[in-house]
């Protein structure tokens, strides 16, 4: 049985696999609680704070637009920080901004001394700034100041829009100082909405003809724009270097703060909302990130979106891409906004639907029900005679309100996959076993799928099995699933699978015995027949047993080969193993130690023996030598036996072999050469004795 | 090495066959052969107190090492030969070393002229390079 359940498990895995292909294919959904979880449990404060200001505002913002979360916990711990960078008269313009922006989600208490003076601060910066950043962090401060109902005007509003505009490229991109030669497109995001910023803080009214070459820079940007296959649209870097590169999602987001940021000031942009769809598409094909940066990009760009004076993206979509029939289910569209919110009165066409596979269309024109209560749009499927399989929809938006045409973007068609299931009817099944020569007289017993009753059937090597069969779909029409496979397994596990070939009609095949003798290893006995039909459309695939054959074979010829060992069970390849007793050599038998000692003492005996004798004999050393050069020479001869029997000593207690030999071969030249001088002074003076 | 001279040996085999001919006379024998015996180490310790002090001191070591050699055997004997290299490396550090005295005495000794141009500490210097090559080997194959 364990054999039985691989083989489901497979096909389950198959199916699931089809489905997510599926999935992925039309996955792009409006914002849903998936991402408000995910934004609690990526931005976790510790201590009631986060790090740093720029990630505690990243955290809040995104709470913020989610509607999730809560500022009052955060508050308490950051609003001193926030104060703190405020009244400090070294803070950089960034820390600056980030300080400003947070107070407006926060709401700290604040007095409106301390806004005046960091805004005379800022705009004292702005007339020193030259580079691209620190004019962005000192304008947006300033605007944030004037959200506060101080009021902070920039005085000289033409000179810094000038000078942001100066570090503009041909291509629409922007440079961060005019020092540096390379143009980014993030740079032109922020140079966007710093710009946006400077004219909504300017005390005069901002030259339109510049506001209308920006918009011309604006347009070229767009031309730079990047796509995916499955059309969504993005902005990357020209130029991927190390240091300065954001990302596509990072660059993506902040050109649409920016482009959004300065359509809020500057009036109508001449921008096709298809862009901005594909642009929307692309936030939200991401899914939900895994770090609180993407997240936090993600979130704030596509609020950006929701209510920009461009276009504002209708995302279409499906809640569920796999329909079955046998339940009734409805084809269901939704067209939101990117955070779900309802879209204006509209209407959704089924264009076209169309098999995958083929490419045959199979529907045309349906305009599809209006559910007010669920704001879904819905079409009943069942009458409209679709078969099983897989389709490509082709929907179209057409709004009621023509004035919405220029408020709203739906991007033309839109296309979706989905799946039909049903069950698929088994029908005309049968099974025999004939004579090689006379299969017209052949006798076929009628099998039942639906019920469990088993055949069994007997058969030698000169015959034959037949079984045929035929899918039909809830429609009618033939089905061809993709796994059709019959399955004989021996009493001693040994199996064999064969795949149905489909006629025009029907499923069928034929087994000749004496053509599979040979494969079959000459196995006589009982064989279980198993058939496997499987299909991602099918709602009824199914493993089944449909009976016993039992076989009589040949007896093997002498050179026949032997069944191959069948594999192990998949199930116990992952279990626990045996486990494996270490056999030990078993000690060796140890004399008593008293005995080892003793012994070692009587070994000790010959010494003192040799002592003894040497001392009886009347050992002197007056052959050693009186002159001190040569008694030094002798000394350091002893001491080099000794220094070479230490060494020894050493080796057979901790050294290698290389190492020995190594400091052996410094002290055997040095006890070669003291060793030398020694005798040769010895043997000199043996022999002045001898001629004297 | 003199231990033997000719005179010595003449005595002692003379005195064997005189045993040989008085079988019967049990007491006599043993008398006369406690006397041999006492007259035959006498006269070899008389010879070998003429032995030079340097060749004495070489007889002792060799007595030493053959001693040592003979209790690390009687050890095995008695526990068995386990760490059996341990052994061998023991009782062969001992007759090696026990060898190569007995090299060194002959090639010392002033009565054997075949080394007569040899000096002495030539011979010591060889001895000492010998063992040091021999305790090399037996270091590294005590184990």
């Amino acid at each position: 049985m364990a054999r039985n359940r691989g083989f489901v498990v497979g096909f389950a895995a198959l199916i699931c696999a089809a489905l997510l292909s599926i999935s992925a294919a039309a996955s792009i959904r409006p914002i849903s609680d998936a991402h408000r979880s995910a934004a609690l449990e990526l931005f976790v404060p510790v201590d009631g704070s986060f790090p740093s200001l720029e990630e505690t505002y990243e955290a809040l913002r995104t709470f913020q637009i989610l509607g999730v979360g809560k500022t009052s916990d955060i508050s308490g711990a950051t609003c001193p920080v926030v104060l703190d960078k405020l009244r400090s008269s070294t803070s950089s313009p960034k820390e600056f901004f980030n300080a400003l922006r947070l107070i407006g989600i926060l709401g700290c208490q604040i007095g409106s001394q301390t806004f005046e003076n960091v805004a005379s601060h800022l705009q004292a910066l702005i007339k020193d700034a030259d580079s691209l950043m620190d004019l962005y962090y000192s304008v947006i401060s300033l605007l944030h100041i004037k959200g506060q109902g101080v009021s902070a005007v920039l005085s000289d509003a033409e000179g810094v829009f000038h000078s942001i505009k100066a570090l503009s490229q041909s291509d629409g991109r922007w440079r961060y100082d005019s020092n540096n030669a390379e143009s980014s497109t993030y740079a032109a995001g922020i140079a966007l909405e710093a710009l946006a910023s400077v004219v909504s803080l300017a005390d005069a009214e901002v030259d339109q003809s510049k506001i209308g070459i920006v918009k011309h820079d604006i347009e070229k940007l767009f031309d730079s724009i990047k796509s995916y296959d499955d059309g969504t649209l993005y902005f990357d870097e020209k130029h991927v270097d190390g240091s300065e590169y954001k990302g596509p999602l990072t660059t993506t987001a902040s050109v649409v703060r920016g482009v959004t940021a300065f359509a809020a000031v500057a009036g109508k942009l001449n921008i096709p909302g298809d862009k901005m769809l594909g642009l929307a598409k692309f936030f939200l094909s991401i899914g939900v990130p895994g770090s609180t940066k993407d997240l936090f990009h993600q979130i704030d760009a596509l609020s950006c979106l929701e209510s920009n004076r461009i276009s504002i993206p209708l995302i279409l979509s499906l809640p569920a891409t796999v329909l079955s029939l046998t339940s009734k289910d409805q084809l269901k569209v939704e067209v939101t906004t990117v955070f779900g919110s309802a879209a204006p009165p509209l209407t959704v066409n089924l264009v076209q639907a169309s098999s995958y596979d083929k490419n045959t269309p199979v529907l045309e024109n349906q305009e599809l029900q209006f559910d007010t209560e669920n704001n879904i749009h819905y079409l009943d499927i069942l009458p409209l005679k679709i078969d099983v399989g897989m389709y490509t929809l082709e929907f179209e938006i057409s709004l009621h309100d023509p004035e919405n045409l220029n408020i709203y973007a739906t991007g033309g068609r839109t296309n979706a996959l989905a799946f039909l299931t049903g069950t698929i009817k088994v029908d005309k099944a049968q099974i025999g076993v004939f004579d090689s020569d006379a299969e017209s007289a052949a006798t076929m017993q009628k099998l039942d799928l639906s019920q469990d009753n088993r055949i069994s059937l007997a058969a030698n090597h000169l015959q034959r099995m037949r079984l045929t069969f035929q899918l039909v779909t809830p429609l009618g029409h033939n089905f061809k699933p993709h796994q059709v496979f019959l399955k004989l397994r021996h009493e001693s596990k040994v199996e064999h699978i064969f795949a149905l070939e489909s006629s025009a009609r029907q499923f069928k095949i034929i087994l000749d015995f004496l053509g599979l003798v040979e494969k079959f290893y000459y196995l006589s006995g009982r064989y279980e027949i198993e058939l496997a039909i499987g299909d991602a459309a099918m709602e009824n695939s199914f493993l089944r047993v449909l009976g016993y054959i039992d076989l009589d074979l040949p007896e093997p010829p002498e050179k026949a080969s032997r069944p191959p060992p069948q594999p192990v069970d998949p199930y116990s390849r992952f279990g626990p193993k045996p486990e494996i007793s270490h056999i030990f050599r078993s000690p060796e038998k140890r004399p008593p130690k008293e005995l080892s000692f003793a012994f070692l003492a009587l070994t000790l005996v010959p010494l003192v023996g040799f002592l003894i004798g040497l001392l009886r004999l009347g050992v002197n050393f007056k052959g050693f030598p009186s002159s001190s050069v040569p008694a030094l020479f002798s000394i350091l001869f002893h001491a080099g036996i000794a220094a070479v029997l230490l060494l020894y000593g050493l080796f057979w207690l901790k050294l290698d072999l290389f190492t020995t030999l190594k400091a052996l071969g410094l002290l055997g030249v040095f006890l070669i050469f003291v060793g030398h001088r020694t005798l040769s002074h010895l043997a000199s003076t043996s022999a002045k004795l001898k001629t004297n | 090495m003199p231990l033997f001279y000719p005179g010595d040996d003449k005595g002692w085999r003379g005195q064997n066959t005189e045993d040989g001919f008085c079988g019967n006379q049990l007491s006599g024998m043993a008398k006369s052969n406690t006397n041999d015996a006492k007259v035959l180490i006498r006269s070899l310790r008389s010879a070998y107190a003429a032995t030079p002090i340097s060749l004495k001191i070489i007889d002792l070591y060799v007595v030493y090492t053959i001693t040592s050699a003979v209790i690390q055997v009687v050890y095995m004997g008695i526990v068995g030969s386990f760490p059996f290299n341990s052994f061998l490396s023991g009782v062969l550090s001992c007759v090696g070393t026990a060898v190569l005295a007995v090299c060194l005495r002959i090639q010392v000794n002033k009565e054997n002229k075949e080394f007569k141009d040899l000096p002495p500490e030539r011979a010591f210097a060889d001895f000492v390079l010998c063992n040091l090559v021999l305790h090399l080997v037996i270091m590294n194959f005590l184990g």
